[in-house]
C-alpha cells in the first residue's frame, strides 16, 4: 500500500510498463506455419498475357524476393486469380500467401487499400518481421501498377497505329 | 513518574535532533540554490554549513507547522504516545520533502545528484519501501539497465559507502555514458576533485582517464604507464592489464589495416589469435572483477572485428557505416532486372538436384558476386555512396543465393 502511495508521490501514476507479449515460446504463429506447410496459390502465370499483372519486389536488407501475379477480368476490373512465388523467410512466404488469398475476387481499387498492418495482425507477426508484410503490400501495388501499364500500352499502340493510318491515307 | 519523565527526556532529545534537521531544511527555503541545474554537492571549499537540501515550500511549511504542534503538545505535558503519534508524520514529511527534491532531480535528469541525496538522507526504511518506485523511475527516465542496477545496489547496501559502488560505476561505463556526460561538464569535473566525497574523487579520476582526449597518450588504469607501442591500446604493454573498451578505435585499427575495402596480406587470422592471447577472458581468471569485465568486452570486440572484416559483404557495410552512410535500410526495391535475375537464380537452385549443377550455379554466382565487389570498391573510392549502396544490395542478394546453394550441397 505504501509502495503504491510512493509511486503516486513520485508522479508515476498508472505508468505501468506493459508486459511483453505473453508468448512463452518464440516460434512462428500457427497461421504462418499453416501457410508454410500448406502453400496456397503457388505458381506462375504467363508474363506476357495482357490480363496478367506481375509485381516483383525485393527487400535488400534480408535478400528476399517476392513475385505476385494477378489475373484480371478486363470487363469488370475484378481480380479472378492470383499466384505468388517468394524466396525468403517463413513470414515473407506467409504474407504473400495471405495477400493472394485476400486479393482474389476483389476489385482492383479495393485491393490497393490492403494495408501491411492488417496482414501482420492476421499472422501475428513480431515487430522484427513487419517488413515482410510491407513487402507483400508493395507486391500487390506493383502487380496492379504493372497491369494498368500493360492496359495503357496497347491503347497507346492503337492510338499510334490510328495516327500512322491517318498519315498514310492523307 | 521518574520513569515516564526519563522517556520524555529521551523523546525530547530525539525531537530536538529532528528540529535541527528542520532548521537546516528551512534554511534551504530561505536560501535556495540559484538555478535548478546546479548540483547540490558542489560547494566551494569552506562552505561546510551550506544546507544540503532545498525543499519545496509547501512541504517545509507543513513540516514546520507539525513540529510546532508537536512541541506545543510536549510542553503541555501530553501523554507521550500523543507525541509519538506526531513523530511519524514528521518523519513522513521529512521523507516527502526529500522525495520532492529527488523527483525534481530525476526530471532534470540529474541522476548522480539523486544518488548523493539518497546517500545523504540516511533513511533506509523509506527507501526500502519506495525502492520499487525508485527503480521504475530510474529505469523510465534513463532507460539504462546499468543505471538501474547501480541505483538498486545503492539502496540495497543500506547507504553504506562501499568500494564496490565505484567498480559498479566503472563496470557500467557504457550505460553511464549519458548521465555521466551530462554530469561531467568541464567545471564540475574539476570541482569534484576537491569535494569531501572520496568515492567521487575516484570517479573523477576514472572519468578523466576515460576522457583521455586529443593529444594525450592513454594511460593504463592499473600501472599508470602510457601506451608505448604503436597500435591500439587494448592491453597495457608494461603490466599486461586489459584496458576498457575505447569505442573510437575502429575495427580496421585493431587489425592495423587501412580503411579500404581491399585487404590483401592482412593476415587477419594471425593477428586475431595474437590479440586473443592477450585479451581472452580465461587469462584474467584470477584477477579483479573489473579486469574480467574489461577482458570480456575487449575480446568480444576483437571477435566482432574479425568476423566483420573477414566477410566482404560485412566489411563493405562497415566501411560505409564508418563514413556515416547507413546501408542497411528495410525499404523495398523494385529494380526489375536485378530481381528477375535473382528469381531465375533462386529457381534454378530450387530445381537443381545434383551437386554438379549446383556447383556450376555456385561458380556463376560467385563470379557475379566478385563483379559486384569490384563495382563497390570503385564506387567507394570515388565516394559515390549511392552506387556503393546499390552494389551492396546486389552483393547481399548474391550472398543469399550462395548461402542457399551451400545449404543444399
Amino acid at each position: 500500500m505504501l509502495r503504491a502511495a510512493g509511486r503516486r508521490i513520485l508522479g508515476l501514476g498508472s505508468g505501468h510498463r506493459a508486459p511483453a507479449a505473453a508468448v512463452a515460446s518464440r516460434g512462428y504463429h500457427e497461421r504462418v506455419v499453416d501457410h508454410y506447410d500448406n502453400p496456397r496459390n503457388v505458381g506462375s502465370f504467363d508474363k506476357n498475357d495482357p490480363t496478367v499483372g506481375t509485381g516483383l519486389v525485393g527487400a535488400p536488407a534480408c535478400g528476399d524476393v517476392m513475385k505476385l501475379q494477378i489475373k484480371v477480368d478486363d470487363a469488370t476490373g475484378k481480380i479472378v486469380d492470383a499466384c505468388f512465388k517468394t524466396f525468403g523467410c517463413g513470414s515473407a512466404i506467409a504474407s504473400s500467401s495471405v495477400a493472394t488469398e485476400w486479393v482474389k475476387g476483389k476489385h482492383m481499387e479495393e485491393v490497393l487499400s490492403i494495408k501491411n498492418t492488417e496482414i501482420a495482425k492476421h499472422l501475428s507477426l513480431p515487430p522484427v518481421k513487419l517488413h515482410c508484410s510491407m513487402l507483400a503490400e508493395d507486391a500487390i501495388k506493383a502487380a496492379v501498377k504493372d497491369y494498368e501499364s500493360k492496359k495503357a500500352k496497347p491503347a497507346a499502340a492503337n492510338a499510334e497505329t490510328a495516327q500512322t493510318e491517318k498519315v498514310a491515307s492523307a | 513518574m521518574t520513569y515516564v519523565g526519563g522517556v520524555r527526556l529521551y523523546l525530547g532529545l530525539w525531537v530536538m535532533s529532528s528540529n535541527s534537521c528542520a532548521m537546516v531544511v528551512s534554511k534551504g527555503l530561505v536560501n535556495p540554490p540559484s538555478t535548478g541545474r546546479e548540483p547540490y554537492f558542489v560547494s566551494p571549499p569552506g562552505a561546510a554549513a551550506r544546507p544540503l537540501l532545498a525543499v519545496d515550500g509547501y512541504a517545509s511549511c507543513s513540516f514546520i507547522f507539525l513540529l510546532f504542534l508537536h512541541r506545543l503538545l510536549f510542553f503541555l505535558r501530553c501523554p507521550f504516545f500523543f507525541s509519538f503519534v506526531f513523530e511519524s508524520p514528521c518523519k513522513m514529511l521529512n521523507m516527502l520533502s526529500v522525495f520532492s527534491v529527488l523527483r525534481r532531480q530525476f526530471l532534470e535528469n540529474n541522476c548522480l545528484n539523486v544518488f548523493l541525496i539518497m546517500r545523504r538522507s540516511k533513511n533506509c526504511s523509506l527507501f526500502s519501501l519506495l525502492r520499487t518506485s525508485l527503480k521504475e523511475l530510474v529505469y523510465e527516465n534513463t532507460a539504462k539497465r546499468g543505471l538501474w542496477l547501480s541505483a538498486s545496489s545503492l539502496v540495497d547496501e543500506d547507504l553504506h559507502l562501499h568500494p564496490r559502488i565505484l567498480s559498479n560505476f566503472c563496470i557500467n561505463t557504457r550505460s553511464f555514458s549519458i548521465p555521466v556526460k551530462r554530469f561531467d561538464r568541464a567545471s564540475n569535473c574539476r570541482g569534484l576533485g576537491h569535494h569531501e566525497f572520496p568515492e567521487f574523487r575516484g570517479l573523477n579520476r576514472f572519468l578523466c582517464s576515460s576522457e583521455a582526449g586529443s593529444g594525450e597518450l592513454p594511460r593504463c588504469w592499473n600501472c599508470g604507464g602510457a601506451a608505448v607501442s604503436p597500435g591500439p591500446f587494448l592491453a597495457c604493454g608494461l603490466c599486461g592489464s586489459v584496458q576498457p573498451v575505447d569505442q573510437s578505435i575502429d575495427f580496421f585499427q585493431i587489425f592495423g589495416l587501412e580503411r579500404k575495402y581491399e585487404i590483401k596480406d592482412g593476415n587477419l587470422e594471425g593477428k586475431y589469435k595474437d590479440w586473443q592471447k592477450k585479451l581472452h577472458p580465461d587469462l584474467v581468471h584470477s584477477k579483479s572483477e573489473k579486469e574480467k569485465m574489461f577482458a570480456a568486452e575487449q575480446s568480444a570486440r576483437v571477435i566482432d572485428a574479425y568476423q566483420t572484416l573477414s566477410k566482404p559483404l560485412l566489411r563493405a557495410i562497415y566501411l560505409l557505416k564508418l563514413e556515416g552512410v547507413h546501408a542497411d535500410e528495410e525499404k523495398t526495391i523494385t529494380d526489375p532486372d536485378l530481381l528477375a535475375e535473382m528469381m531465375d537464380i533462386r529457381e534454378a537452385v530450387e530445381e537443381a538436384n545434383d551437386s554438379h549443377s549446383l556447383n556450376q550455379i555456385q561458380t556463376q554466382v560467385e563470379e557475379k558476386f566478385e563483379k559486384c565487389s569490384r563495382s563497390f570498391e570503385q564506387a567507394f573510392k570515388m565516394h559515390d555512396f549511392d552506387n556503393a549502396i546499390a552494389a551492396i544490395e546486389r552483393m547481399r542478394y548474391h550472398d543469399r543465393a550462395l548461402e542457399e546453394i551451400t545449404k543444399k550441397l
